[in-house]
């Protein structure tokens, strides 16, 4: 027995005495306080009620109590809001700002000012940095945008949009060159190329370039000795880009301060020699090209 | 063709009549507080307070803490009945403010709950029941038996899920209909309906000693 002598419930009970379920539960109802109980509930809610008249309420009571007014509008809110902002991007990509350029990974460009006074204002010169995987954007072109710039060189007689594009008119794809080094043709076949292109780049027709485009050395692709042909000196020459281009860079900075067409046509063709000196440099040269008054040079 | 419609008896046709002369008056009398004359919820705090706490007691077995969780209750809607539109039954808001309070109350204090009984009140409406429940012969014995009955069901109940208990308490103890229930719960007729069918499978798995096979 669990309660001492007394008798427990279910000693007492026979099988057929057992109640429901039901009809136990119906004892719950049963638990009921008394009326003191019910006097001590009343008091202690008045006790409530005027603490809670007087007790500050927290600060974000009524935050609260607007969220719950607006929540309603809690949806539709929050759609438009999406909305706007989908719209927002959207324009702001269509209606980019001009001058602003996205860089493409992989690649970048080095410019200076050639000629005075055709709109570029800004000298930013400097080697790049993280490696191949960093790219920077050396030129700021303030005044033109960049296919402005492109328009002398398309109306240009002489080099015709195609032409830009190293496809005809003379101007010849150092990409083309592949073929002719692999029927076993002179490896000087490149550097022929690239004067010839060069002496139509610096023709009558186009203005003086006004910028040099080169690519950032670090940020080439990877090229075994064996696939470039490169020899063990040509490896540290490439070992040695940086000091080089922060030479050439140099040297063109000085030719800059002169402001003279003549000097700009002097930095150009020293540039070229400079180039043809270094037959690994110029096996990987792959176009020359002019827009405008530009002069590039892609690797 | 079967009549969709449900058919009920007379006495659920009255106590449908009932609770909805009882929605309306108290919706008048929420109106009359809600312009201005706040002591109308005294009426509405002596009329709900015994089922009020009822339904907390049972739910949370300590009627130190039913006592206090139902004093919280009234002044939460005594500071929410401007927001009360009259959308459903007063009671069913109150029920269900007095529900979640004590669902929060009880997830709070989960590792510090003890039980703390109400007496059974030995009242004559219901002395048949209580004769059968306890042993007859043994009037001496009485209370003790329905002590122990008392404990054994308090614990079951204890053992159920706060989902089950509250659906058990609602509809077996109060006496609320499944549609009630479900508004009060914020849960579909049908979800009320099998919790309550397991809730009582488990009691009647727990309590199988002292119940009728």
């Amino acid at each position: 027995m669990k309660y001492g002598h007394k008798i427990t419930l279910q000693d007492a009970q026979g099988s057929a005495g057992k109640p429901t379920l039901d009809e136990l539960l119906r004892l719950k109802r049963l638990e009921r306080p008394d009326a003191a109980f019910w006097q001590r509930f009343e008091q202690g809610m008045r006790e409530k009620q005027l603490a809670a008249i007087i007790e500050p309420r927290p600060w974000w009571h009524g935050a609260a109590l607007l969220g719950t007014r607006f929540a309603p509008l809690a949806i539709p809110a929050t759609l438009g809001l999406a909305a706007v902002f989908a719209v927002a991007i959207f324009n702001l990509q269509v209606n980019r700002p001009e001058g602003i350029n996205i860089a493409k990974k992989g690649t970048a460009y080095i410019a200076w000012n050639a000629s005075p006074g055709t709109g570029h204002t800004e000298n930013t010169v400097a080697p790049a940095k993280g490696g191949r995987d960093e790219v920077k954007t050396y030129a700021k072109i303030a005044d033109k945008p960049m296919f402005e710039a492109l328009e002398p060189a398309l109306a240009s007689p002489t080099l015709t949009p195609a032409a830009f594009a190293g496809k005809s008119d003379g101007v010849k794809n150092f990409n083309e060159t592949d073929d002719t080094k692999a029927k076993g043709q002179s490896p000087a076949a490149p550097r022929e190329l690239l004067r010839s292109n060069q002496e139509l780049a610096g023709g009558d027709s186009p203005p003086a370039a006004e910028s040099f485009v080169a690519t950032d050395f670090l940020a080439l692709p990877t090229i075994s000795a064996e696939q470039s042909g490169l020899s063990n000196d040509a490896i540290e020459l490439e070992s040695r880009l940086s000091a080089r281009q922060e030479r050439l860079l140099a040297l063109a900075d000085e030719r800059v301060e002169a402001n003279s067409a003549a000097d700009i046509a002097h930095v150009r063709e020293r540039m070229v020699h400079r180039l043809d000196s270094e037959e690994s440099r110029l096996a990987s040269a792959s176009r020359l090209g002019v827009g405008g008054d530009r002069f590039s040079l892609r690797f | 063709m079967l009549n969709s419609a449900k058919v009920l008896s007379p006495a659920a046709s009255a106590a449908v009549l009932e609770r909805r002369q009882e929605a309306e008056a108290d919706w008048l009398l929420v109106r009359r507080i809600q312009a201005g004359e706040v002591a109308r919820f005294d009426d509405l705090i002596t009329k709900y307070r015994e089922r009020i706490w009822g339904v907390i007691y049972h739910l949370c077995a300590n009627r130190e803490d039913a006592a206090d969780l139902t004093q919280d209750v009234f002044l939460k809607a005594f500071q929410s009945i401007n927001r009360f539109q009259g959308q459903s039954a007063f009671f069913t808001w109150l029920y269900r403010i007095a529900v979640n309070t004590t669902l929060n109350h009880l997830q709070k204090a989960k590792l510090r709950r003890f039980f703390s009984l109400e007496k059974i009140r030995d009242e004559a409406p219901v002395a048949d029941l209580l004769d059968k429940l306890a042993d007859p012969g043994n009037a001496s014995d009485r209370a003790a038996c329905l002590g122990e009955l008392q404990q054994k069901l308090n614990e079951a109940m204890q053992k159920l899920s706060i989902k089950h208990r509250t659906v058990v308490t609602l509809y077996e103890i109060d006496g609320l209909s499944h549609e009630e229930i479900a508004e009060i719960t914020g849960s579909s007729v049908g979800t009320v309906r099998s919790r309550l069918h397991y809730a009582k499978l488990q009691l009647q798995a727990d309590l199988r000693d002292y119940l009728q096979a």
